[in-house]
């Protein structure tokens, strides 16, 4: 039988139970469409941590000290001194170095905030690429230089002021240095945890950080510059340096932890699809089951096929035919369904979902595996028939 | 095609386990030639259908030999004796057994959708589906499914099933066995004319009465064939 008096024969009888059909796919829809759902949301965040560790962080290495003793203060160690800043500034592929005190890789203080004589301690950080909610005021500009400028938070100006709102154009003092209030923080939610934070400038923490340590180096390089390589003659000159230090240092790569990211992220993604897949599963047993009763209802109709010359291969690929597009129409379904729900799933997260064409084009062969796996034993069944007990029984 | 058609010789079928076993059909010795109409006649259970289906090759039996168109068929696998039914044999039952699901057309359409190597086009096949159920009266009927046609138009459509491939042989099992007198007639006088134009035909009945249509009748009788007309 050729290939497409197969589907023909197979389009007829799925056309005569349009029904059943329809109930058989519900099972591989919901399957498929959840299965997708979750790779393009997985999918959409990994780009987003991908866009956002590139964002800030495309030329930018960091070097931290790793001592051999686990519990060495590095206070006292002091790995990075201001000359190192100085002399790696001229470096050859360096662009720019900043030094960071306190704890390395974190940029906040905490500080006494004063307005005559009333007082609050609070936390002190600097702005990043997030935007923040203001009340009253503003937020720092991007082209100003905030040295001597504040945004409280919400508590804090309550605290200082009769009512928030008149704290703009005050000024207040933050650990002994002068600050003019520019803004005031929204009211933080219910479960914020950055609730009473005020924002100053990153060198105005720096500066009151100035008595600690430098922790870390954030060293800018030349674009298209191999960063490894970059570090070995930061290395190289850190130990030349500081010749007594034991321990090393170490580069704190933002790419690495992007993949170590995306790896955690590409696993939880793939643990629940795979949940989502048993789903998928039960559909397929749904599909088997569906198979098993189509056979066990039309076994007349295979016995008057085989007595009207279909092979017993015809009637077996005609079964397993019907099957595979039942659970391809239900994956297409699926696909589009997942999609869909996707969409609106970027309503809800700060991300877009991402459907690639490896989950498009997985989902398809897994809907037409599916119906493979689940349809071969009813339609090996059906093709074992003897054609004279399927008419007469 | 050879003019002996069939050849059964020394044919044994026998029915359920060793110690329970049925003898079917015993040493059943047969020819047939080509344009025969050939009635098998016998009481319920006397064999003559398990006959019938060893002929059509939708049975098997347990020993002798049996030449279809000069060639030994006794040991074909599954395949090629679908192939033979296909291309060489038509069958018509007593229950009509169109395919309920399928239209008129696509149940007269099926045979030739499993022959092998058929390089007619779909405006081909449509024609020829069309030029048979013309043949037998129910052209107009085409799109219908079969639960919408009366018993004798149901096995009119089973005719035409039967003729699609221009088998040299049509099977039919008790055709009239449903079917009032009236539309019987009818029927018969389609296979009939079939046999004018040099169509062999095999039928299983009981009706006596009918045995006036044929050219040569078998009496069998507890799997023995009895007499010879």
């Amino acid at each position: 039988m050729s290939i497409t008096n197969l589907i023909r024969t197979s389009i007829y009888s799925l056309k005569s139970h349009k029904l059943r059909v329809f109930l058989t796919m519900i099972g591989i829809i919901i399957g498929i469409s959840s299965v997708v759902t979750i790779l393009s949301i997985g999918n959409g965040l990994k780009a987003e941590v991908n866009k956002s560790m590139v964002d800030t962080s495309a030329n930018k290495i960091s070097v931290t000290f790793q001592a051999d003793n686990a519990y060495a203060d590095l206070s006292l160690m002091e790995p990075f001194s201001k000359t190192d800043t100085y002399y790696l500034q001229s470096a050859e592929g360096v662009e720019k170095v900043e030094a960071s005190q306190g704890i390395a890789g974190i940029s906040f203080t905490t500080g006494q905030i004063s307005y005559f004589d009333k007082n609050a301690a609070g936390m002190l950080d600097a702005p990043d690429s997030k935007s923040l909610s203001v009340k009253y005021g503003r937020f720092f500009n991007k082209d100003e230089d905030p040295k001597k400028l504040i945004v409280l938070d919400y508590e804090t100006a309550k605290i200082l002021f009769t009512s928030p709102q008149d704290a703009i154009g005050h000024g207040v003092t933050v650990n002994g240095d002068n600050f003019e209030v520019i803004g005031i923080l929204a009211e933080p939610g219910m479960f914020s945890l950055t609730g009473s934070t005020s924002y100053v400038s990153k060198k105005a923490i720096d500066d009151m950080n100035s008595d600690a340590a430098i922790s870390q180096l954030d060293i800018y390089i030349k674009p298209g510059l191999d960063r490894n390589k970059v570090f070995e003659k930061i290395n190289k000159e850190l130990k030349q340096n500081h010749p007594n230090l034991q321990g090393k240092y170490v580069l704190q790569d933002p790419q690495a932890l992007t993949k170590a990211l995306e790896k955690v992220i590409g696993g939880l993604t793939a643990f629940i699809a795979f949940v989502s897949g048993i789903s998928l599963f039960v559909g397929g047993i749904g599909v088997m089951n569906i198979m098993y009763v189509s056979v066990s209802e039309r076994k007349r109709e295979i016995g008057i096929r085989r007595a009207i010359g279909a092979k017993p291969k015809s009637i077996l690929l005609q079964f397993l035919f019907e099957s595979i597009v039942v659970t391809g129409i239900g994956g297409i379904i699926g696909i589009l369904c997942g999609f869909l729900f996707g969409k609106i799933a970027s309503n809800f997260l700060p991300f877009p979902t991402v459907l690639t064409v490896g989950t498009f084009l997985g989902a398809t062969i897994t809907s037409v595996i599916v119906g493979i796996i689940f349809g071969i034993i009813p339609a090996v069944n059906a093709s074992r028939m003897d054609p004279i007990k399927a008419i007469y029984m | 095609m050879l003019s002996k058609l069939v050849e059964l010789i020394d044919i044994n079928k026998y029915y359920g386990l060793k110690d329970e076993k049925l003898h079917a059909l015993k040493d059943v010795t047969l020819t047939i030639e080509q344009g025969d109409f050939l009635m098998i006649m016998g009481k319920s259970g006397s064999g003559k259908t398990t006959l019938l289906n060893l002929l059509g090759l939708l049975d098997r039996f347990n020993n002798g030999n049996y030449i279809f168109n000069g060639k030994d068929v006794t040991n074909l696998n599954e395949n090629q004796r679908s192939e033979l039914r296909n291309s060489y044999m038509g069958f018509i039952f007593q229950q009509f057994h169109l395919i309920d699901s399928l239209t008129i057309e696509q149940n007269v359409e099926l045979p030739m959708l499993y022959k092998e190597n058929n390089k007619l086009s779909k405006k081909e096949k449509t024609l020829h589906v069309e030029k048979y159920l013309d043949t037998v009266g129910l052209l107009n009927k085409k799109k219908q499914t079969p639960a919408k046609l009366s018993g004798g138009q149901q096995q009119r459509i089973a005719i035409a099933r039967a003729l699609i491939n221009d088998p040299y042989v049509i099977f039919a099992d008790e055709p009239t066995g449903a079917l009032d007198s009236e539309t019987s007639k009818d029927i018969m006088n389609i296979l009939k004319s079939l046999n004018k134009d040099n169509k062999t035909i095999i039928m299983v009945t009981h009706d006596g009465d009918l045995t006036r249509y044929a050219n040569k009748v078998i009496h069998i009788k507890d799997g023995l064939v009895t007499k010879v007309d």
